[in-house]
């Protein structure tokens, strides 16, 4: 008997560890072959199934060092860091106010979240217009004020759970110690709710890096940022895909970094948990 | 240091009345506790004192300054809270200095202030650590210490050592009472519990219902109680009560008659007796033994050199309090004759709860 138990245990941890070894493969097998693909001279890459080959930095050469990819780099950590900047000063005070004033109640605090849910698409027109009309297209500016419209009420509402936990003493301390609310607001709650301001920042960031649709229309021209550049690789003479790899994990590695450390703060940031004082 | 003065304040949370016309006068320099049930209105009070609530209506005077629509922060109060509220992201040092930086004190008078406040409480050599470094009785000297650097008008304290275990809760309790006396400060403290009230207050205020039951010494508030609550709040075990009738300045119940010699009107009432006044015959001298009364014993709770003993009077549950040395002529489930101290009895009004006599 303590035999087939046995035997029952061992198959069944060598199942678990095959099912999560094959898990495993299909999620990094897409990240492996784009790695590889950046490294293939261009005529192996229409040969997806050669995995064995001489290894090129050509394009990585040609994307790094001649490509106007870099820029364009730059451009996306531009629109990024103001978004969240901005996002950020606009969103702190509002999920403060939220949290202790309870404004406007309940459905003014879940409406907050009704600008997420609007498709890019319906408010894609008027912007275009807008910017248009300013002459502002091709600007950082209309991207950004493009990506505050998404980024600003996520990490207003994402703020809400991390003020709540603040325990009101505090600030009630700091105002009978001689400081007013807003000061009590600015020297005690903000610096105590660090962490989540900074998982709000990185999360509002990745949100804005990521954005394709309004950098497509909004900017397409000098000021464009990765996600366009790298669709810019899908010319009419064909995919250049090497060059797009390169490009591609270019986006997409600092943002997996990244995330590998705020991981924590979103689960708690989307699910509520304590902070221990 | 200076007195504060509440002057018929009236406060509402939306609908519900949570302070009734309350008057109070704290003398300068004095140990006021607010005691009370939970609910009774006594953390609010406090709050309005700090200004951390408005009053609906009424006027707070803090000294010859009228403060009713003053902010916290202009008002030269100092609180600690229940759960001490330090600012977790600074160290102690900088908790304790936080008031004093507000009001753009001098950096080497800040100094001075903080390395003092800290000798008196004995935790100089915590200076640098952070809150969260901190056992519970550390992190309550600090929320003292950064109320005592202020030098304010009163320290104002909800409940500060309920989160303390108990025997931490008695020592802080005889050091908090010292610092009171070295610095002669006006302090209130809320509390709701009534042993606490006694053994710390010069004055207690004892609340319920939004409205002030009794003000008075502990002495005061121990020995003559104005009504059925404070009577049954304040002592423990709580007071004996006994229905009855009051006929002909007699006490009447039935298995009972207590001649009282009163002038009083005939009336329901109730006789109030603490457990400790009730005692075996011979016990107490004659002059002071009413008749005796005779018990049901139920049980004999012993707690050391005394016992408390629930009984049995006809319908009546009552309990007392004998000390060992008579346990002997006690025996669960036999009947006892027991005398009550006539000195110490209480007489209430059965409808209006107010004491008689």
């Amino acid at each position: 008997m303590n035999d087939s138990r046995y035997w029952r245990r061992t198959l069944g941890d060598w199942g678990g560890t095959l099912i999560l070894i094959i898990a495993l493969i299909v999620v990094l097998f897409p990240y492996a072959w784009i790695f590889l693909t950046s490294l293939k001279p261009t005529v192996l890459v229409a040969q997806p199934d050669v995995w064995l080959f001489q290894p090129t930095l050509a394009n990585w050469r040609e994307v790094l060092l001649e490509s106007d990819v870099p820029r364009y780099l730059l451009n996306s950590v531009i629109v990024g860091l103001s978004t969240v900047l901005i996002a950020l000063v606009v969103a702190a005070p509002a999920s403060y106010s939220f949290s202790r004033f309870k404004t406007g109640g309940g459905p003014v605090r879940f409406s907050i979240l009704a600008a997420e849910m609007l498709p890019p698409a319906v408010l894609i027109v008027p912007l275009f217009l807008l910017m248009f009309n300013l002459q502002m297209l091709d600007t950082h500016i209309a991207l950004i004020a493009a990506h505050l419209t998404f980024v600003t009420p996520v990490i207003t509402w994402f703020l809400i759970g991390f003020f709540d936990e603040v325990p009101k003493e505090l600030e009630e301390q700091a105002m009978v110690d001689g400081y007013t609310q807003f000061q009590a607001f600015y020297k005690v709650v903000l610096p105590t709710v660090r962490p989540g301001l900074a998982a709000a920042a990185i999360f509002g960031f990745v949100l804005s890096w990521n954005d394709m649709f309004y950098a497509l229309i909004l900017s397409g021209g000098n000021n464009k940022t990765l996600p366009v550049a790298i669709a810019g690789f899908w010319t009419f003479r064909g995919i250049e895909m090497g060059k797009m790899a390169v490009a591609i994990l270019i986006a997409i590695v600092p943002v997996l970094i990244v995330s590998f450390f705020i991981q924590k703060y979103l689960v708690k940031g989307l699910g509520g948990g304590a902070v221990k004082y | 240091m200076a007195d504060i003065r509440l002057k018929q304040i009236e406060k509402y949370f939306g609908d519900v009345h949570v302070v009734k016309g309350l008057n109070l006068h704290i003398e300068d320099g004095s140990f006021t506790v607010l005691v009370g049930p939970s609910g009774c209105g006594k953390t609010t009070t406090l709050r309005l004192i700090a200004g951390l609530e408005t009053v609906s209506s009424g006027k707070i005077y803090i000294g010859d300054q009228d403060v009713t629509g003053l902010e916290p922060k202009d008002r030269n109060v100092a609180m600690v809270f229940q759960n001490y509220a330090l600012y977790p992201h600074m160290s102690v040092y900088d908790n304790i200095a936080f008031g004093l930086q507000a009001r753009k004190v001098d950096r080497k008078e800040i100094d001075r202030r903080v390395q003092r406040a800290a000798a008196m409480l004995g935790i100089g050599n915590l200076l640098k650590r952070k809150p969260r470094q901190l056992s519970g009785g550390q992190q309550q000297r600090v929320a003292i210490g950064r109320a005592i650097v202020r030098n304010p008008n009163a320290f104002l304290f909800d409940e500060p050592l309920s989160n303390l275990d108990a025997k931490l809760r008695v020592e802080m309790r005889t050091e908090l009472l010292k610092l009171h006396r070295e610095l002669d400060a006006t302090a209130v403290y809320v509390t709701h519990d009534q042993e606490e009230a006694m053994t710390m207050g010069d004055q207690i205020v004892v609340m319920q219902g939004g409205v002030i039951q009794q003000q008075g010494t502990p002495r005061e508030i121990y020995f003559q109680p104005e009504n059925l609550f404070v009577a049954g709040f304040i002592g423990s075990p709580a007071m004996n009560m006994l229905a009855g009738r009051l006929e002909n300045g007699d006490f009447v119940s039935p298995h009972i008659r207590i001649p009282l010699g009163l002038q009083e009107p005939d009336g329901e009432v109730i006789l109030g007796v603490r457990p400790e006044d009730i005692h075996l015959p011979n016990s107490l001298s004659n002059r002071r033994a009413t008749p005796p009364i005779t018990a049901q014993v139920e049980v004999i709770e012993l707690l050391g050199s005394r016992a408390i003993v629930p009984l049995r009077l006809g319908e009546q549950a009552i309990k007392a309090v004998i000390e060992e040395r008579f346990l002997h002529r006690v025996q669960e489930g036999a009947p006892v004759q027991l005398v009550f101290d006539r000195e110490r009895l209480h007489l209430f009004n059965a409808a209006t709860g107010k004491r008689i006599s």
